[in-house]
């Protein structure tokens, strides 16, 4: 017999009115806006566009004050609208070199061309909270009184030779210039990109879908699985290359003209690994590449991606596959949040069925496990008798 | 241009030009683009994400079609550029230079935003010296 179980629409209500009244917090306090968490959380904002999949930071700015903070939650609702989008077409593949760079590093050479831009970084900070954020300096501030007089200038003014460092930095650098030890990027020879977003993707899964899924995996997930490489579960000698922040131009071949124009600039974080490769015995030992692509500033998300898409590639290149972390099915099954999170938070729906049944089955091993062992003290399933009679009672 | 530029500087422009009469041929529309990357930026190529974007098709009343496709919901910015799109090709068939010269002042305007960024960025750079250098002969 199915019962269905009604009820609750009052209840779900009042909880949507506690859960907006807990949102807004102390009344007293100003209201945050969705403008301010764009401009003063831009790294929340940035994670959740790359792992919701959608470059907007306005959308996801007003995702993360709906979340109350809730990433992962502000890249589901990110994910959901998603949906809702008509595709106009496909931009043309972004172009890296031509970026507007705002932080740009490499770990192979100290003297790259176009050199180390350290731009926005928490790299050499101290990591001390800052108390003068809180805003609330003013009566301990006390800089201004130090009897020094008025503040030096710095001379930051350097001639910058502002072309010249540009154009450098269209160049590949380092070792990536070294094209007699670095494998040459060669593009697929199947034509037709895989998007995951409209095709489930099919083991052995392909590279481009492997890097789409990877664009949009859980940065907690994808670091961990990184972080397993590096400590011996999948063998890993990795360097970065090069890992660049800044604006690239969004090319977009109009349909109605047939010629593609510049629509605008995202933001994005690019890495690019090698790894030193041995094990291909078809090839002499060189180094190979790993790559990540994200949206906005995401260090951690765009490494970790760089040293997964090499990882996996670990049957293509003659290596066992025997740690998660090269186990295309494993990370790209598990790798995605909103999945995730669902499956997680499905525990908390009502199983009173299934519990029931598992309840019923209990109290059948338990007896004839007190027949086996000759047991008659054993005691019967607590709470199964009253349950039972209860769902009679229904 | 158009869409790169910021839409302040749209409306600033639009402020002073003879504004067309026109009809909407697609309103103002959100949607999205699938953009893409390439490994190396040479080879394998994939799909990072979706962006949202505006589009619209307006006709100003000497006939021209102008088309603008914006990164971005703002309804507003997609069309005024395609009245500017549309008033750019009047421009070059009257040769007159009035939206050329705005064009050129919206592309020195994004140029100047960009230079801007990379001179910050040339501030961090890092200026690594070695102690001896002349002495171990490097």
């Amino acid at each position: 017999m199915i019962t269905s179980i009604k009820g609750g629409e009052a209840a779900i209500a009042a909880s949507h009115r506690l859960l907006a009244k807990r949102r807004r917090g102390n009344p007293a306090i100003v209201d945050l806006s969705v403008d301010q968490i764009r401009e003063q959380l831009s790294l929340a904002v940035d994670r959740v566009m790359s792992e919701g999949s959608l470059y907007d930071p306005g959308l996801a700015a007003l995702a993360i004050k709906q979340a109350e903070g809730d990433l992962t939650e502000a890249i589901y609702l990110l994910r959901a609208f998603r949906t809702t989008l008509t595709r106009f077409g496909h931009a043309k593949p972004v172009d890296t070199s031509a970026m507007v760079v705002r932080r740009r590093i490499a770990t192979t050479h100290k003297d790259v061309p176009g050199g180390q831009l350290l731009g926005p970084t928490y790299d050499y900070t101290h990591r001390i909270l800052d108390v003068a954020l809180m805003g609330e300096a003013g009566s301990d501030d006390l800089s201004d009184l130090d009897g020094e007089g008025a503040e030096k200038n710095e001379g930051r003014n350097r001639d910058c030779m502002l072309d010249a460092a540009a154009c450098a930095l269209t160049r590949d650098c380092g070792v990536l210039a070294r094209a007699e030890i670095v494998e040459n990027a060669r593009p697929d020879e199947e034509g037709k990109v895989a998007d995951i977003t409209r095709d489930p993707v099919v083991f052995p899964s392909r590279r481009d879908q492997r890097l789409q899924s990877l664009a949009r995996g859980d940065e907690g997930f994808l670091m961990g699985l990184c972080y397993s490489t590096m400590r011996g579960y999948g063998r890993s000698h990795p360097f970065i290359a090069e890992l660049r922040y800044g604006d690239v131009t969004v090319v977009l071949s109009i349909p109605e003209l047939d010629i593609s124009v510049g629509i605008g600039a995202i933001r994005l974080t690019e890495c690019q690994t090698v790894h030193l490769t041995t094990r291909d015995g078809s090839l002499p030992p060189r180094y190979t590449r790993g790559y990540g692509l994200v949206f906005g500033h995401g260090e951690r998300k765009a490494i970790s991606m760089a040293m997964l898409d090499r990882a996996l590639r670990s049957a293509e290149l003659g290596e066992t596959v025997a740690y998660p972390a090269q186990d295309d099915e494993f990370v790209l099954s598990h790798s995605d949040s909103v999945a995730a999170s669902g499956l997680v938070q499905h525990l908390k729906l009502p199983h009173y069925v299934d519990f029931q049944a598992e309840l019923q089955l209990l109290g059948q091993m338990r007896a004839d496990y007190a027949e086996r062992h000759a047991d008659p003290g054993l005691k019967p399933v607590a709470g199964l008798a009253p349950i039972m009679e209860a769902q009679g009672g229904d | 241009m158009l869409a790169k530029a910021p839409l302040s500087e749209l409306e600033r422009h639009w402020a002073t030009i003879v504004r067309p009469k026109f009809q909407w041929i697609r309103r103002p529309e959100y949607g999205a683009v699938m953009l893409q990357g390439a490994v190396g930026r040479t080879g394998a190529v994939f799909n990072v994400g979706e962006a949202t974007v505006t589009r619209c098709t307006v006709q100003i009343e000497t006939g021209e079609i102008g088309i603008a496709y914006v990164l971005g919901r703002n309804k507003r910015h997609a069309a005024l550029a395609a009245l500017f799109d549309g008033l750019i090709q009047r421009d070059q068939v009257k040769a007159t230079g009035t939206i050329t010269a705005i064009i050129a002042a919206l592309r020195r305007c994004v140029h100047v935003e960009e230079e801007a960024v990379r001179r910050e960025a040339q501030q961090s750079k890092v200026d690594f010296f070695m102690l001896g250098r002349e002495a171990s002969g490097e």
